[in-house]
Formats: C-alpha cells, structure tokens, sequence
C-alpha cells in the first residue's frame, strides 16, 4: 500500500522541537491529520482511543529514548495487542548501535531512522514502508 | 606567569592522544548534525583550555556524561560533559532553520531546539566512541539562558573550547573528560 498524505498520523517525542520538526517534513509532503504525543504513555492511551472512536492512527513515528514509557515499549504494546499488530511504525533514535536495531526489528518495528536525519531519508524510510 | 602555565598545560593536554580520540567524535557529530538539520557546513577553529566556567555564549545546552572506557586490557571510569553556546540572535535563526519556520526572538517553541542538537551529537558522538572502548551513560540534556551565565563542569575535569563558525555565525563547542580509576 502506498503512503496517503491523508493518512491520520501520530508523531511521539519528548522534545518539542523534534516533534516540531517532524511535524514540518511531513507537512512538506502534504500531510495534515498530524497529532503529537510527548510520551509513549499518552500516545498509547491516545491509539487506544482513537481506535475505540473509530479513527484510528494510521501510522506512527516515535522517538525511542522518552522518560516515560519509550518507544521501544510503546511498539511491544502495540504488537502484543491484535489491533495493533500491523499499525506501521517508524522509530526515530539518536543512538544507531547495532543491538539497539536488532532489538527494534525483533520488536515489530517497520522501519528505524538515526537522527540527524534530512527530509530526503524521511521520505526514503516512509516509501520503504508504504511501497507503491 | 599563569598564562605560560595555563598554555603548557594546554599543550599537555591537546597532546593527550586520548583526548583527541574522544574529541574527534563529537566535532563529526556535531558537523554531520549541522549539514543535516540546519544545512550549513561549520568550521573548527584551533582548541583552548577553558580556565573560567562562563559560557560564551547567551544560550547554552550541555549535556552530562559517564561510563567506563577499556584501553590497553584495563578498564576505567570517566566523567564528562558535552556545552554547546550560541549568542542569542544565531541560536533564534539556527532554531528556526531546524524548525522550517522563521522566528525573530527567542520564544518557548524554541526552548529546547539546543538541547535536541545536544542530544543528536551525543547519541552519535556515543556511537564513534563506541569502537573505541567506551561505554557512555548520556544524561538528560538541560539549557541554560542569560548573559554571561555559568556552567557547572564536573570536578577535576580540564575543559577545551572549540569555536566554530558556519554561516548563521561563531558559538562554541565545550568538552570536559577525565579518566580516573574504578571506584577512585
């Protein structure tokens, strides 16, 4: 399934500017149903809802490193749960060590950015995993 | 008498082999962090020994360090902590170029553009000193605002300033590290 601009998407960060950020490239490419969680605590609690409200995300991206419930924890929630199982799902990390993308990919995650990261690698990991 | 002094420790310490191998890491870092969010090369100008704790600049994000680094079949801890500075009007239009949005003073939407940058170059600065015998805890990076404010550098830890210049002007990268033996 190709990327839909339109898809209804949650970007989830500790630091505002990196959600800012994100939310700005993804802008560029003409999405607009975007949502910011700074947490993977209320971004569960927020799929969760979403899902039960009959709109649910249609595509996640997260940091992996937040103080609360991280992102690594927040993808293990949602593969654990059959609603979820397939939810795409886009890690963002400052930290590119190896064990760090085994455990990701072992987790269920789609794909894994390392910032820094331009709007071109973005838009590289999201076609990687909406293939048209 | 002292700047003799200050200039021979210096040397001591910019010919520590060690202290260029775990600088090297964070300039790239930090440079590759540069071209990729705010799209502007940096250049590093000659490094210093630091012997005060005010910041050049009016904004400062800094980033503390630990763990234990493995040389030569012997295992130690350090300590350290990673200070980026900028004068307030460069880090207004850095954060905006980040942003993709133009901002003409400093404002809450960009309170902590300084310490997301901290935390990209110590997340990949961590992963060139990995290979060479580092383990790092990272901290929490944490900014701080004013003029001439100061820096809380750990104890006993020698501080070198590199000033670098891009086009959006001149801030400075501080870095402090001290290797001491386990449990010392």
């Amino acid at each position: 399934m190709a990327f839909n601009p339109k898809q209804k998407i949650l970007i989830i960060d500790d630091m505002s500017t990196m959600r800012k950020i994100i939310k700005n490239m993804l802008g560029k490419m003409g999405c607009n149903d975007l949502h910011e969680a700074d947490d993977g605590a209320p971004a569960w609690e927020m799929i969760q809802q979403a899902h039960e409200a009959g709109k649910p995300f249609e595509f996640i991206v997260s940091d992996w490193n937040m103080p609360g419930l991280t992102g690594l924890d927040l993808l293990k929630n949602l593969r654990a749960d059959e609603r979820f199982k397939k939810l795409p799902f886009l890690m963002i990390t400052a930290e590119a060590e190896q064990a760090n993308v085994i455990i990701a990919v072992k987790a269920g995650v789609s794909n894994f950015i390392v910032k820094p990261f331009s709007i071109v690698t973005l838009k590289e990991k999201i076609d990687k995993i909406f293939p048209g | 008498m002292i700047l003799l002094l200050i200039s021979i420790k210096g040397l001591i310490i910019m010919s520590d082999n060690y202290f260029v191998k775990f600088s090297k890491p964070f300039l790239d870092a930090l440079s590759e962090t540069f071209e990729m969010m705010v799209q502007t090369k940096i250049s590093a100008h000659s490094p210093k020994i630091k012997t005060n704790n005010v910041a050049h600049g009016d904004i400062t994000a800094l980033i503390g360090m630990n763990g234990k680094v493995e040389r030569d079949g012997q295992e130690k801890d350090f300590k350290g902590l990673m200070a980026i500075s900028w004068p307030e009007d460069m880090y207004v239009k850095l954060a905006g170029r980040m942003l993709f949005e133009e901002y003409t003073e400093y404002c809450e939407d960009i309170a902590d553009s300084g310490a997301e940058i901290c935390n990209i170059v110590m997340g990949n600065a961590k992963n060139g000193l990995t290979p060479l015998g580092y383990k790092i805890d990272m901290a929490t990076p944490s900014t701080v605002r004013g003029k001439n404010h100061e820096i809380k550098y750990p104890a006993k830890t020698t501080v070198v300033e590199i000033t670098l210049s891009c086009d959006l002007g001149d801030f400075s990268l501080e870095l402090c590290y001290q290797e001491h033996a386990i449990n010392s």
